[in-house]
This record gives structure tokens, sequence and C-alpha cells, in this order.
């Protein structure tokens, strides 16, 4: 009897468990490290962020230079205004990430501008994606900035592989090989978006 | 009594089945089933290889150009058979595309490219179909989506890879004979011997 009820008193007076919570991070580099993760741990959200990535390398050899200070202010935009808008679904993401693919595919040579407003929109969509449902506030600042970090390095690490390969090796099969590797970016796109629609 | 007791705890122990109510779970457990999925199916591997020898043999543009549209078309299939679109023959589909594809590399066939692709992505989809349809239950499905083209484009790679043989001194002889192997495992699966 008093073992059951010391246990009891025990269980009552623990404090909450925050394992898996957003607030685990004990300091401000372990909340910047959890939200640079957060992108890469979103498969749907990594998918769209390598496309536009490898789409950006396609585009221009060093497009990375120049699509960048969208790619940051999209990412900015979709953060800040996360608690104010609509949440974004999968089936958005995917969508995106089937038009970025047909873009890379057919090596479509769009304007700076258009490329640079294709590159915004697609770090918008899963910045506001990754804020899910929390309110303005909730998340602390390293964790926001975390995720900002990893989600424009998301894709420009991909860039940036595309860039390299395509200057230090020069073939015209390393093009080539990109947009066939783009067209897998489409394909997962496809069939994320069935699973989506798919009737429960 | 207690000695019993214990031996038949071992007995009912040892003579259990292994439990699997943890495989293709998670995001590592459906990547692996996606990625494992093409691969078990020999008509799919076979198939998906021919893709890739045969792009080699038609040389550029369709050298990539197949294996461009066989995963896209592929995935239309698959998203088919993961909405529960019905599709007639898809299993005729399948074995047809063995013995198609690996005669066109073994007969060395010079199609343009159109018919190529056409006729590569009319087999896409019987394949992309079967798949959606055999999705595991319990893996993660945006997981087995990733695992799933991966394997694919793997496949068709290692198609391309063998086919790069042409190059070499008496190496089309040996892409002819690989085409050939599939053709008959095509047929095999076409007549249900294999």
């Amino acid at each position: 009897m008093i073992r059951s009820v010391s246990i009891l008193l025990a269980l009552l007076g623990s404090g909450p468990a925050h394992a898996h919570a957003f607030e685990s991070g004990q300091d401000a580099y372990e909340l910047l490290l959890q939200g640079i993760s957060q992108p890469w741990l979103m498969l749907p959200v990594a998918v769209l962020l390598l496309g536009l990535g490898m789409l950006t390398g396609i585009w221009r050899t060093e497009g990375v230079i120049v699509v960048w200070p969208a790619m940051i202010a999209g990412a900015l935009l979709g953060l800040g205004l996360g608690p104010f808008v609509p949440q974004v679904e999968v089936i958005w993401l995917m969508g995106l990430a089937l038009v970025i693919s047909i873009v890379g595919i057919i090596a479509l040579p769009l304007p700076s501008l258009a490329m640079a407003g294709l590159a915004a929109l697609a770090t918008l969509l899963p910045s506001r994606f990754l804020m899910e449902t929390h309110v303005f506030g909730e998340l602390p600042l390293p964790f926001l900035i975390g995720m900002g970090i990893g989600i424009t390095t998301c894709a420009a690490l991909a860039a940036g592989v595309v860039q390299a390969t395509r200057e230090q090796i020069g073939h015209v099969a390393v093009l080539i090989g990109w947009r066939a590797l783009i067209s897998w970016i489409g394909a997962i796109s496809i069939l994320m978006l069935a699973f989506e629609l798919r009737p429960v | 009594m207690r000695q019993v007791l214990t031996l038949v705890l071992v007995l009912v122990t040892v003579a259990t089945a292994p439990a699997f109510a943890h495989e293709g779970e998670g995001l590592a457990g459906g990547f692996m089933s996606g990625l494992t999925h093409p691969i078990y199916g020999l008509d799919h591997v076979v198939a998906m290889v021919a893709v890739g020898l045969w792009g080699a043999v038609l040389g550029a543009p369709a050298l990539w150009i197949l294996p461009l549209v066989f995963p896209l078309v592929m995935a239309l299939g698959g998203a088919m058979g993961v909405l529960g679109i019905p599709m007639p023959a898809v299993e005729l589909g399948i074995a047809a595309s063995g013995l198609v594809l690996g005669l066109m590399v073994a007969l060395w066939v010079q199609a343009p490219i159109w018919v190529a692709a056409v006729l590569v992505g009319i087999f896409a989809v019987f394949h992309g179909h079967a798949h959606g349809t055999e999705l595991p239950e319990a893996a993660n499905a945006i997981a087995y989506a990733v695992g799933f083209v991966i394997a694919t484009g793997a496949l068709h790679i290692a198609g391309i890879a063998f086919g790069a043989l042409n190059g070499v001194k008496g190496g089309s002889w040996a892409v002819r004979g690989a085409g050939a192997v599939i053709a008959l495992a095509g047929a095999a699966f076409l007549t249900g011997m294999a």
C-alpha cells in the first residue's frame, strides 16, 4: 500500500517530458541545430528543395548566386507569415516539385526574374509548411533561424553539387545526367501526390 | 513441475515463427521497402536493365531519354495503382516487356526515338501499376516512393553501364547476349515457366 502510494506520488510530482518537443534543446545552439535539421527530416520538403537546387544548377552553372537572395527572401517570408496565413499541404509542395522537375528536364531557359520568383515560392511554401500550427512567438528565435538556414542550404547545397560537377567535369553528359536525375524528383512527386490523394 | 514448465516455454519459444510487426514501418522501413521492391521481382529487374541496354544500343539522345521516360511514366502507372484505378493485363504487360525489350537489344533494333520512347512508356505503366497496387500497408508511403524511384533509376544505370561495353571490341556481342538472356527470361515469364 505504502509502496503504491509513494509510486503514485512520485509520478504526480514528476515534470513534463520534453524528449521530442521543440524545446528539447537546452541552449540556443541546440535549438539552431534542431531548426537546421527540420527540412531534412521532412521528406516532401527535402524533395522539393533538392529539386530546386538541381534546377538552379541546371538553369545556369552559377545560378545559385543569382537566386540565393530570392531563396532567403522566400524562407523569411514563409517563417514570418507562418502564423497568419493558412497552412500549406503536402500536395502543394509536391505539385511545385513536379513543376520544378519538368522545367529542369526540358532545361527551360527562364529569365532571371522568373527563376528568382520560382525559387522564392519554392522556399516560401516549405517554410510555411514547417511552421505547422505554431502561433506567433511560440517557436524560439534560434530555432526559426535554424529552419531558415536549413531551408536555404538544402537547396543551395544541391545547386552547388550540380555547379561543381558541371565545372569540374565539363562534359555534356554531366548536364544530361542531372536532367535525368531531376526527372526522378518528378517521379517521386507524382507518387507522393497519389499517396496524398488516395482514398482512405 | 517447474522443469517441465520451463521446457514447455523453451519449446514454444523455439517453435515460434519470426515476427515482422515492424517491417516496413517508419521512414527507414518505407525507404527500404521501396528500394527492394523493384529489385526482388526478377520480371521488373530484367525489363529495367533492358531499358538501359536499349538506350545504350540506340545511343544519344535515346541513351538518356529512355531512362528518363521510364521512371516518370512508371510513376504515373504507380499513381494509378495507388489510387485504385484498374488496369487490364498488368502481369501480361510486365512479362511482355522483358521479351520485347530483350529482343530489341538482342536484334540491335535501331528504332526512331519516338517509337522507343512510346514503347518503353507503355511498358512502364504496367510496371508502375503493379508496384502501386502492391504497396505494403505498413510502409511510409513517401519514403517508399523515394526508394522505389531510386532503385528503378539504379537498374537503368546498371543497364547503361553494361551497354557501355558496346565501345569495346566484341562488346556489342556481350550486349546482344544480355538482350537475348532478357528476352528468354521474358518468354519464360510470359509462358508461366518462371
